[in-house]
């Protein structure tokens, strides 16, 4: 069987996305990644997806919180990620963690913003030259 | 005849013969008898006694003059022998007391080349060390810095975790927010 590059799963996943739901595209990409045996190597497909998308005018982006998000906030967070992308079109998914205690981290295709508490101490925490 | 019988014989001619010489009180027989004795003794003596004698005389004048040679030889051997000692004493002494001065200054530079060599490795010494301390002085404030950062960060971590409610988070962000904007 021929072995696909990433860059070539990343369309096809594209491609089929258009014409089938989600769940149909995902298991065919899943599917695809464990014949070429590149499951270790998940998520830089689905890298290679966002900027795929990112060509086509379309911004995915991961947020995650500790807390719940307010409407308001929300879209403050959108624009801003909208800003950041360059794209026309976002698709954020939200997820909350314990673990950043507070703030944000908001992942990009192109890049990441970590406005996180976590991030914040462990910053504060690192010893300075004497 | 031997001469005893002889000289009886003189003897008694002498005194028939008693008459000229005898008229002066002199027996020219007993006179004659006298010198030829005399004569005789004194060849004795001198074929006997006077020659070993002289000879032996001869011999110890000899063997005294050569021990007198010898003794002014060795007399004159010892002098020279004095002499060159004492040359040699006094080249002794110059040589020792070159040899003490060369000592002298050897010893003082090698005082001086040790002191030097001394200073230096007491002051690489003091370096070292003021090195090492320094080095143990930034160590120790790393490990307390970073001991302190962490556990203000830990105190921090708790009691945002505790007190940072939901109100409080949309704060912050806002606050990053308006951060990551403007940066």
């Amino acid at each position: 069987m021929k072995r696909y590059s990433k860059s070539e799963l990343a369309k096809a996943y594209l491609t089929l996305s258009r014409s089938e739901s989600p769940k149909v595209a995902v298991r065919a990409l899943a599917a695809a990644l464990v014949t070429a045996r590149l499951t270790h190597e998940v998520e830089i497909v689905v890298r290679e997806i966002s900027r795929q998308l990112l060509k086509q005018g379309v911004v995915m982006a991961e947020v995650i919180t500790a807390h719940d998000l307010s409407q308001e906030l929300t879209s403050s967070i959108e624009t801003l990620l909208r800003n950041l992308g360059g794209g026309k079109e976002l698709r954020a998914t939200y997820a909350q963690d314990k673990n950043i205690i507070g703030g944000f981290i908001a992942k990009l295709p192109t890049h990441e913003v970590d406005a996180s508490v976590a991030s914040t101490l462990r910053r504060i925490s690192l010893p300075t030259s004497a | 005849m031997t001469l005893i019988a002889w000289a009886a014989e003189a003897v008694h001619e002498s005194e028939s013969a008693a008459g000229g010489l005898a008229a002066l009180g002199l027996d020219w027989k007993a006179l004659l008898f006298q010198v030829v004795n005399f004569a005789i003794l004194l060849w004795l003596l001198k074929r006997f006694a006077y020659r070993p004698i002289v000879k032996l005389l001869e011999a110890r004048r000899q063997k005294i003059e050569e021990s007198l040679k010898t003794a002014d030889a060795i007399a004159a051997e010892k002098a020279s022998l004095d002499e060159e000692r004492e040359a040699r004493l006094a080249e002794a002494e110059q040589e020792a007391a070159r040899i003490i001065a060369a000592s002298k200054q050897e010893s003082s530079r090698v005082l001086q080349v040790a002191q030097a060599r001394g200073r230096e490795q007491v002051e690489s010494l003091r370096a070292e060390a003021q090195n090492a301390l320094a080095q143990e002085r930034r160590r120790i404030y790393t490990d307390l810095q970073a001991e302190t950062l962490q556990l203000v960060r830990k105190a921090a971590e708790r009691i945002l975790r505790k007190k940072l409610d939901t109100e409080a988070d949309a704060r912050l962000m806002k606050e990053a927010i308006q951060e990551v904007k403007t940066s």
